[in-house]
């Protein structure tokens, strides 16, 4: 039985370079993520946001350091991985395939529930709440292939979810998406967290939702930067992470100099508190 | 209204009529309705993963596979080209298998691994095989009928053991799509994250390969490899652009090839045309009228 504050994900001094020798995407990174705690991933393109992403799923293992995953090696997970919910950048998945938006996340159903035995009632029951929950109900019989970007990446979420995860990893989940969506996605992930034992992880380059969304806050580029709640993170983190200055740190959509001190953070109490 | 009419009544009545009189015909029907259900099935799936390469790869692999085994078990020459069975009996025919099953993960695992994108795959193992095959086949006296022979199948020697092959296969894979379809539906879709969530992927990636090459294998005899490649993907590229859900493609599919292989000989043998090539035009008829009838009802509007 994992304890209240144990770690779900934990990478250890972990480095990575996608061929040896290479570049170093990743130079000893070390990041804890605690049960029920929702971290927000920042960092510029190349920073190995996505690089860590992958790590933790176990696809790709690193050259140095360790990962560890609901206290397994990552990419040993075996079973455990039924607890991992995962929903990646937009357009990965064969989007022209005969599929209805039902059937997507029904899909999610699938490694859980065994090989030869069909979906059953509940799954199917499931399936409908969480569609009606993120709020594509109404797409439900439409084509995978025609429903916009965000309703796919809403059935993709859906489906995430279907298993009960414990562990849910979201890369970009607002790219392309409008200030509404941004909202509703913010407001869903918090209920969710509210709702039941899940530990969020999100990747994401839109600096306003994360600050508005997580617990913590963390910049990677190719190191750690900060891994701190979102009120402490200040301009000139920011700019190191980004290496860019506050004019072009502006072009993000918020404001940078609000960070300093202000607002920020999800207004939730956190389990340390 | 007579001048269309008649000659397709004339048709249909003498299609039947033939049919009725001819073992061999019935033979060959059934064979080619079997392998025409095997491989469409199979095509939804191999045009949805774009394992198109995969056929090409294995079938032309198999020239070579098969060119060997002429050449081990039959180097006068005296059986003609696909007639191995009567000759050399199984071993041949499990010299071509594990060739050609061999090769057939060897192609999937580089792929997989990403050493080897689906076009590099198709373009060497294709023209290497090929040349190899030919090169081994040069020295028997049937030398262009074998070639022929292995290329466009012999549907109308077709032989008992060809049909229950088939068969076997055909109700193994209904069975695996039957059994494993939530989870081969899954891997389709979204391999990825099917994958990060539990599934086998790998397990199913080489399962599929697996029933691929057994069903180039045993219809590599009777249709030839030009129309395995073509049942192989053409079906699934017709069901694939009107088919709204999954199993209702895989079952369009399965309609369209085993209808073309019907439609196809019997127009082979009404027009006295090659029977394999035959069936190729009408599995590319199909697929046209349903791509047809698809952009006018979008034009419509529905």
């Amino acid at each position: 039985m994992m304890q209240p504050n144990e770690s779900l994900v934990s990478a250890q001094d972990v480095s990575f370079s996608y061929e040896a020798g290479g570049r170093e995407v990743l130079r000893g990174v070390s990041v804890e993520v605690e049960r029920g705690v929702f971290l927000g991933l920042l960092g510029p393109n190349g920073g190995g946001k996505t690089t860590l992403i992958r790590l933790i799923l176990g696809q790709i293992r690193p050259r140095a350091g360790r990962v560890f995953v609901l206290g397994r090696p990552a990419h040993e997970m075996g079973a455990a991985r039924l607890r991992i919910g995962y929903v990646p950048q937009r357009n990965r998945a064969e989007r022209a395939f005969p599929a209805t938006v039902r059937d997507v996340v029904r899909m999610g159903s699938v490694p859980q529930a065994g090989l030869l035995r069909p979906l059953g009632a509940r799954t199917r029951r499931r399936a409908e709440e969480l569609m009606e929950r993120v709020g594509i109900a109404d797409a439900a019989d439409c084509p995978i292939s025609e429903v916009g970007g965000g309703q796919a990446q809403r059935a993709y979420l859906a489906r995430a979810l279907m298993p009960r995860p414990r562990l849910l990893l979201l890369d970009e989940p607002t790219s392309g998406v409008d200030a509404a969506g941004k909202q509703q996605l913010i407001a869903l992930l918090s209920e969710l967290l509210a709702d039941q034992d899940l530990t969020i992880l999100m990747v994401s380059h839109d600096v306003g939702l994360v600050v508005a969304a997580a617990d913590r806050v963390a910049c990677l580029d190719g190191e750690l930067h900060f891994h701190d709640r979102p009120e402490h993170l200040t301009d000139e983190t920011l700019r190191r992470a980004y290496r860019c200055d506050l004019a072009a740190a502006a072009a993000f959509g918020h404001e940078v100099t609000r960070l300093a001190g202000s607002g920020g953070g999800a207004g939730r109490p956190h389990p340390r508190d | 209204m007579e001048a269309v009419f008649n000659p397709l009544f004339d048709f249909a009545v003498s299609a039947f009529r033939d049919f009725a009189a001819f073992q061999f015909l019935r033979n060959a029907l059934i064979a080619g309705a079997l392998i025409g259900f095997l491989c469409s099935a199979l095509s939804v799936l191999v045009v949805l993963k774009r394992m198109a390469f995969v056929g090409q790869g294995i079938s032309h692999g198999a020239f070579a596979g098969v060119a060997l085994a002429l050449l081990i078990f039959d180097p006068a020459g005296s059986a003609g080209g696909m007639n191995l069975g009567d000759v050399a009996g199984g071993a041949a025919f499990l010299l071509v298998t594990l060739y050609s099953l061999m090769l057939a993960f060897l192609v999937g695992w580089a792929v997989r691994r990403e050493k080897l994108s689906g076009d590099s795959a198709i373009g060497m193992f294709f023209v290497v095989s090929m040349a190899l095959g030919v090169l081994l086949i040069a020295t028997r006296r049937a030398y262009a009928a074998d070639i022929f022979g292995i290329l466009f199948g012999s549907i109308l020697a077709v032989t008992h053991a060809d049909v229950w092959a088939a068969l076997g296969l055909a109700v193994l894979v209904a069975l695996v799509l039957a059994l494993f379809y939530k989870e081969i539906a899954y891997f389709a879709f979204d391999e990825e994250v099917a994958e990060t969530s539990g599934l086998p992927a790998g397990a199913i990636h080489y399962g599929l390969i697996l029933l691929i090459a057994l069903a180039i294998v045993v219809s590599i005899r009777v249709v030839g490899i030009i129309l395995v490649n073509a049942f192989l993907v053409i079906p699934g590229l017709a069901a694939l652009t009107v088919a709204k859900r999954l199993p209702g493609a895989i079952g369009l599919s399965v309609a369209v090839g085993v209808g073309s292989a019907a439609l196809g000989l019997a127009l082979a043998n009404h027009l006295d045309t090659p029977a394999g090539a035959t069936v190729v035009m009408v599995l590319f008829g199909v697929y046209l009228a349903l791509s047809l009838g698809k952009k006018i009802r979008l034009a419509r509007g529905r």
